[in-house]
């Protein structure tokens, strides 16, 4: 009996310093300067790119470079640093920013975790940790966290049954140093500022999910008025997942499909309200079994509140 | 009686009694081969004898008339059809023949589509720009992604810009929109940032992404 409650004590500690090293995970990502070369696996194919990660007060500055392949470049500069996860200022903790324990409830209660143990990524001691997911809407992430900064090293996503669909891995990372005080690049950026809207109130317009596996919550939500797509993003604070909703005219360009490519699918379907059809994409790092599930409980709102 | 006379007697009785090892039945056969052998003749007889004794204890007529000389005497006197070389060559190349049809017809059907689809690069690229809509369709609109299955119930065919308005789906049309939205969640995803840049990683688009929105 006393051998039962060690056990159950031990794997509720191990469970604890799991779920710590993910929080830690996840504001190193948020707070870190870190430039390093990376390599993205799918498939077969192998990328390699270069990441730099700034951050200064209320800006963040990321640049991707590829290194291999036709040459190409891609900057963002946000301006908000409430985006993805809620973040609130702790009393207690003095200046640092800390996540909000509602959404990091999210990912507890979407996900147990289990250390696997020790290893060593891009020439640095981590701690590999492995979330499975508590239902079918997600997949397997196996990571590891660097045990000096807490960023994560290297991200496995796995397939149900445990086959490593896409892995993103540093094979070298420069973290702080000289990179804390260097200046913001002054290269033109994508400016995002949608994310400066706060997460909880937005909704999502004429059109209605109504299958949002528990965990996710919207995160983004836009209509282009040009073409009357409408976009929703879900995350739980890992996974994310996005519905676009196209009009009716452009729906009939749109072959129904299903897409499968390493832990990325696509699912488009069709829906038909009022004898128009629209076409439903969600497009995520989910099974293509749980996409298409969501994408058939697309209602059109304003349908849905006409009846009694 | 030599050690593979031995053997031999005892594979044959195993065979007989139907519990002839691979090996027993091997050794037997090999044995028979040779017609004129002593051993063969000796199996033979044996094989006949084997047979008398089970079939009278078994109740049935056992015939002493040994069947096989007269069988093989009479094979012997068959007529042999000769097969005539040309015959054999035009069987073989008719093999080839239809193989190689094949292949032309693959070989064919491989650039009747590439010339087909590079013809209707003009109705895909009117199309494309019909579609503005679609600002920041990322990836060739010529790349067939790995992993892509449509609908069984969907028609697809290439069809002209002006033919848009009969439904039938056009395969890059279809393509560009895949990779547009792939593009479009990679780059929504970075919202959520606590994967860090791994998102951007996903994205498919070599292309320098670095205008304002």
């Amino acid at each position: 009996m006393t051998a039962i409650f060690v056990s159950t004590s031990a794997v509720s500690q191990q469970n604890r310093v799991a779920y710590d090293l993910v929080y830690s995970m996840i504001e190193a990502s948020n707070t870190l300067n870190y430039l390093g070369l990376v390599t993205y696996e799918k498939e077969g194919r192998l990328k390699t790119s270069k990441m730099l990660h700034l951050i200064r007060d209320d800006m963040t500055f990321e640049q991707l470079t590829h290194l291999d392949g036709p040459a190409g470049q891609i900057s963002w500069r946000r301006t908000n640093g409430n985006c993805g996860m809620e973040r609130a200022w702790d009393a207690d903790a003095g200046s640092r920013p800390i996540l909000n324990e509602d959404s990091f409830g999210r990912i507890k209660a979407s996900y147990s975790f289990e250390i696997r143990g020790q290893s060593r990524v891009a020439g640095r001691e981590a701690t590999t940790i492995i979330l499975k997911p508590k239902d079918k809407f997600r997949l397997p992430h196996f990571v590891a966290i660097d045990n000096q900064s807490n960023l994560m090293l290297m991200s496995v996503i796995l397939s149900l049954s445990g086959k490593p669909l896409e892995r993103f891995q540093f094979v070298e990372i420069e973290v702080g140093g000289e990179l804390d005080t260097m200046l913001m690049p002054n290269a033109q950026a994508n400016l995002d500022e949608q994310c400066v809207n706060a997460f909880g109130q937005q909704n999502q317009g004429e059109w209605n999910v109504g299958l949002v596996p528990s965990g996710f919550f919207l995160t983004n939500s836009m209509k282009e008025s040009l073409t009357g797509q409408t976009v929703l993003g879900f995350s739980d604070g890992l996974t994310t997942f996005t519905v676009f909703i196209e009009s009716a005219q452009m729906s009939a360009k749109i072959p129904p499909f299903t897409y499968n490519h390493g832990a990325t699918a696509a699912v488009s379907t069709k829906i038909k309200v009022q004898g128009d059809e629209y076409t439903v994409s969600i497009v995520g790092e989910i099974p293509a079994d749980g996409a298409k599930k969501i994408a058939q409980s697309v209602k059109q709102a304003s349908k849905i509140l006409k009846q009694p | 009686m030599g050690q593979y006379d031995e053997h031999l007697g005892e594979s044959l009785s195993a065979l007989m009694d139907g519990e002839a090892s691979d090996l027993d039945t091997r050794r037997v056969l090999k044995a028979l081969a040779s017609e004129d052998s002593h051993n063969a003749m000796q199996m033979r007889d044996k094989w006949r004898r084997y047979h008398s004794v089970s079939a009278v204890m078994k109740g049935d007529v056992a015939s002493t008339i040994d069947y096989s000389e007269a069988i093989a005497h009479a094979i012997g006197n068959e007529v042999v059809f000769k097969t005539s070389p040309l015959a054999k060559i035009l069987n073989s190349s008719g093999r080839f023949a239809i193989a190689a049809s094949v292949a032309l017809v693959a070989v064919l059907g491989v650039q009747q589509f590439n010339q087909s689809a590079n013809l209707t690069d003009e109705a895909a690229e009117f199309a494309y720009i019909d579609e503005t809509s679609v600002e920041g369709v990322v990836g060739p609109a010529n790349q067939f992604p790995a992993g892509w299955a449509l609908s069984e119930k969907t028609q697809v065919r290439t069809v002209s810009a002006e033919s848009v308005e009969k439904k039938a789906y056009s395969q890059q049309e279809g393509r560009a929109y895949l990779a547009y939205v792939l593009a479009k969640h990679a780059s929504n995803a970075p919202y959520i940032r606590n994967q860090g840049m791994l998102p951007y990683a996903r994205l498919e688009d070599r292309k320098t992404r670095t205008d304002q929105e």
